[in-house]
């Protein structure tokens, strides 16, 4: 009887130890060593409240040659080029001529020499991160050497020279004044000085040891503009950081030269006047206020200048001089791009006044403020300049006898003032627009265009919507789908058509509408014709663009209409989500979404450049980007559309299908590319349709073209992963996708 | 056919007057109940969102605040353990935590831990649900009108590659089902 008891007791005495043991054992800290575990391979004591390392566990590890000296109780570890020293009692690790102080030392556990780990590890040049409260040490070889840091460009660019570029991220302080540059993984070469600050820049290079990665601090008494896509980039192995230039200076020279400099490239600013406060203006863009000298005091012509900060999205930095007598400053041709200069005393000369139907048109030497208004009787436009004379060739009156102006007529008003009337023949609505080319502004002046007459025409093949207008129209023709419908876009043009009988419907048209509105701030005037179904069709014009008649094809676009259509050439960028470290999402048979991206965009890529489009992948390997990175890509390209290419993940594998990513933007194109690309996956692809959803995602936010993200179906769904991985699908989903970039484009033709 | 006129004897007629007595006490009971609950119980309450199973959508479940603990990390514990109704999903990948937070003018700066980003099972709709349930989450909060996310105390692009985080986000109503 007793036996069995006591047989418990121990075992219950063993379940105890067990429990205490593995209590503390889990206490231990957790240490990966290049990623992996090494925790249970080393031995390690904690002594002082630093952790230590059985020196032989360690030369293991660094594969590192050790040797004891017993006598003077000495540990030597060399490796590669690094030999470390310490001395059992002594604090410090001696590490060629520098020494490293430690809390506990060298200490003798059972005879065997243990060494801290951390600063060891240190001197040998490894890296170390701490995570979750210490609890975890991740251990790390650095991955690229920081070589150099210097300034470019007159201290416009910041160059970082390094290895290899490691993960990196830029934050800025809330007040802007200070940009901190974090590269993971590196350090800095053991050369590099600390002493490459400037002028306006302070720079500071902070290695931060426990969590494995080096900052540049850098700081500068007003704020660093720094735009969401702006300011970095990576040239070859180097991150270039880009600054906009400082103004330096502001100086009026012996022969009344006003001269503003700055440290870069100025580009060409505009001038304004303001006749009555004798102020000229002169906003300068991507110039920032910095520490600059201005000397100017008790000038005959300038009362006072004030500089400001006017705007820092986009830059514009703002010179507001008062003048003395309202004399005009005149901008000079430029003779550095760092500078700008103006003369006084020039008043601004008009030239080349002339007409077009429903325009007309002149070139001013500086840039104007002109006021225009509307007189009845007779009917006359009125276009007040200030500050200019007219030059040669401007006639006192041009003879124009077309649809809206009868004639042009200039004269000087008063002493500050040249007026340009514009006789009409019926009052109508009017906006001007400025162009700046080489210094010339050139100044239009649209009155607006009327709808003469709309028509519709029927015969055995077609049916035609005919427009026909007063002048010359600026308009866009598009075509819509679910309901179908063709809406016609006119600029600058009066809705008048409550003054015609109601235009008669057609077959294929149910109905015909009107409204106004602003498109990019622009009133536009919009005609609907709402159809019965889906037409091909086709634009033409006639009366030198006076009218537009639209030819709607009575049978159904079929198939071998649509191999034929011939679509402009567009660049097109494809991106295929996710790549290198990031391996997207994960399938449960290991299928990782970054490479059926891939394999999708490739045969996009592919099959639009058999149809005559460029193409560029934002990657074509198995390469981390950026989402910053891959929006600069089409931006900077200038692309007409930028298509995302994504495999979906859910956490429950029962989630499946097909969707299609817009981002809401103003002029809605985004939504017609996701329309048109969906139409063809949601019906073709064979899965699930989940349908076109509207999300602020990166890539498509911040590009500039109309743009899309597909996900083409879930990876996480195993069998939506099978068939992620199959080239069957992969093709048909390229294919629909394809089909779809080709509908949008032939109805919004881009951009 | 006749209409037949019902005679109710004084004794059914009272009866049924009593019944339509009881009946009208019963409601204005009732409605006295509902006022004071809207009232005095509504306010304990904290609404905490997760997604429909079948990932199109964000609903919401009512929990009581716990007068002992913080409200905001309450808020992230509650999402962290899940739905109480089977047609509902958890959103949050294990190991996740809520390492602090900050409240900056109507807007709530939240510190994830790399876990949150590590573990998380990646996708537009998983990143979309799963950040959205918490911005929905915390923004129900009269104070609280938008949501930054850090991991780490770090600014990111997004949580896994697709979701813009570099801009506070706001309630996200096409989410949530129902409204």
């Amino acid at each position: 009887m007793s036996v069995p008891r006591k047989f418990g007791i121990r075992i219950l005495l063993l379940i105890l130890s067990i429990f205490i043991l593995s209590s503390t054992a889990a206490a231990q800290n957790t240490i990966y060593f290049n990623s992996k575990d090494i925790t249970s391979e080393i031995e390690t004591v904690s002594r002082e409240g630093e952790l230590l390392i059985k020196a032989r566990d360690l030369a293991e590890l660094l594969d590192a040659d050790l040797t004891w000296r017993p006598a003077l109780k000495s540990l030597e570890m060399k490796s590669q080029n690094v030999t470390i020293k310490i001395m059992a009692n002594s604090r410090y690790i001696q590490i060629g001529n520098d020494a490293l102080k430690t809390r506990a030392g060298l200490q003798l556990v059972d005879n065997q020499a243990y060494i801290p780990l951390a600063k060891s590890i240190e001197a040998f040049g490894y890296l170390l991160e701490y995570q979750r409260d210490n609890e975890e040490l991740y251990i790390f070889q650095p991955e690229t050497t920081i070589n150099n840091v210097s300034w470019q460009e007159d201290g416009n660019q910041l160059q970082i020279k390094m290895d290899e570029i490691t993960p990196y991220r830029i934050l800025h302080s809330e007040d802007g004044r200070e940009i901190t540059i974090e590269i993971d993984k590196a350090v800095i070469d053991q050369e590099f000085s600390d002493n490459i600050s400037n002028n306006n820049y302070y720079l500071r290079v902070v290695n931060v040891p426990d969590r494995a990665l080096l900052r540049l601090i850098i700081k500068s008494r007003t704020p660093i503009p720094f735009q969401i896509d702006g300011g970095v980039y990576e040239y070859e192995d180097s991150l270039v950081l880009s600054f906009l230039p400082q103004l330096k200076d502001i100086r009026i020279d012996k022969n009344n030269i006003l001269k503003v400099e700055a440290t870069g490239e100025i580009p060409d600013a505009k001038t304004k006047y303001i006749s009555e406060s004798k102020k000229m203006i002169i906003d300068i863009p991507s110039v920032v206020i910095g520490n600059f000298d201005l000397d100017i005091e008790n000038h005959p012509l300038i009362k006072d200048i004030k500089v400001t900060q006017h705007d820092l999205d986009p830059v514009i930095l703002r010179i507001e001089a008062t003048m003395v007598n309202g004399d005009i400053f005149k901008p000079l041709k430029r003779e550095k791009n760092s500078l700008l200069a103006f003369k006084p005393g020039q008043r601004s000369e008009i030239t080349n006044l002339d007409y077009a139907a429903g325009s007309f048109s002149f070139d001013s030497s500086s840039a104007l403020n002109p006021e225009l208004f509307l007189l009845e009787t007779p009917p006359r436009l009125v276009m007040n300049l200030y500050h200019v004379n007219r030059g040669a060739g401007i006639l006192d009156k041009i003879e124009v006898n077309n649809s809206l102006i009868k004639n042009l007529r200039t004269a000087r008003f008063d002493e500050q003032t040249v007026r340009i009337v514009a006789d009409l023949k019926e009052l109508t609505g009017y906006d001007w627009v400025e162009e700046e080319k080489n210094g010339i502004y050139h100044y239009t002046v649209n009155l607006k265009n009327k709808f003469a007459e709309i028509r519709t025409e029927d015969n055995d093949k077609y049916q035609y919507l005919d427009i026909l207008m007063d002048s010359r129209a600026e308009y866009e023709v598009k075509k819509f789908n679910y309901p179908h419908r063709i809406v016609v876009d006119f600029k600058n043009t009066l809705n008048n058509l409550d003054e015609f009988k109601t235009i008669e419907k057609t077959s294929l048209i149910k109905d015909i509408r009107s409204s106004n509105y602003q498109l990019e701030g622009e009133e536009v005037t919009r005609l609907v014709f709402e159809l019965n179904d889906y037409y091909s069709h086709r634009v033409e014009t006639y009366q030198d663009k006076h009218g537009i008649k639209i030819a709607l094809a009575k049978d159904y676009l079929n198939k071998q209409m649509k191999e034929d259509r011939e679509i402009e050439s567009h660049l097109i960028v494809v991106d295929a989500g996710h790549g290198g470290f990031d391996p997207g999402a994960i399938g449960m048979t290991g299928l990782e979404e970054k490479v059926s991206n891939l394999a999708i965009a490739r045969e996009i890529a592919s099959q639009l450049a058999d149809k005559d489009q460029t193409v560029l992948l934002t990657r074509n390997s198995d390469r981390f980007h950026s989402l910053q990175q891959r929006v600069k890509f089409a931006n900077a390209r200038n692309a007409d559309l930028f298509v995302s290419i994504h495999a979906n993940s859910f956490n429950n594998p029962q989630t499946g299908g097909v969707e299609t990513y817009y981002n809401q933007h103003e002029n809605n194109q985004n939504r017609f590319l996701a329309e048109k690309i969906h139409d063809k996956l949601g019906r073709g692809l064979g899965i699930y349709d989940r349908g076109i959803k509207e999300s602020n995602f990166y890539v498509i936010k911040y590009t500039k073209m109309p743009s899309a993200l597909i996900e083409v179906a879930f990876v996480s769904n195993p069998g939506e992963e099978k068939m992620l991985q199959s080239s069957k699908f992969q093709k048909k989903a390229a294919s629909l996708i394809t089909e779809g970039i080709l509908d949008y484009l032939e109805e919004n033709g881009g951009k | 056919m006749a209409v037949k006129k019902i005679k109710l004897s004084p004794e059914q007629k009272r009866k049924m007057l009593l019944v339509l007595r009881v009946l009208l006490l019963t409601a204005a009971v009732l409605y006295l109940l509902f006022l004071f609950y809207n009232n005095y119980f509504l306010d304990d309450k904290i609404k905490v969102y997760f997604s429909t199973e079948n990932a199109n959508y964000l609903k919401s479940e009512k929990r009581t605040i716990n007068q002992e603990s913080d409200l905001y990390f309450q808020i992230f514990d509650e999402l962290k353990s899940g739905p109480e109704s089977s047609g509902l999903t958890a959103t949050i990948p294990a190991g996740s935590q809520l390492l602090d937070y900050q409240i900056e003018d109507k807007m709530i700066i939240l510190n994830f831990n790399q876990a949150f980003r590590d573990n998380h099972w990646g996708g537009s709709t998983g990143e979309l649900l799963t950040i959205y349930s918490i911005v929905n989450s915390y923004t129900s909060l009269e104070e609280i009108q938008t949501v930054r996310i850090l991991i780490e105390g770090k600014e990111v692009e997004s949580l896994v590659g697709h979701l813009d985080l570099t801009q506070p986000l706001m309630y996200n109503q096409k989410l949530t089902e129902g409204s």
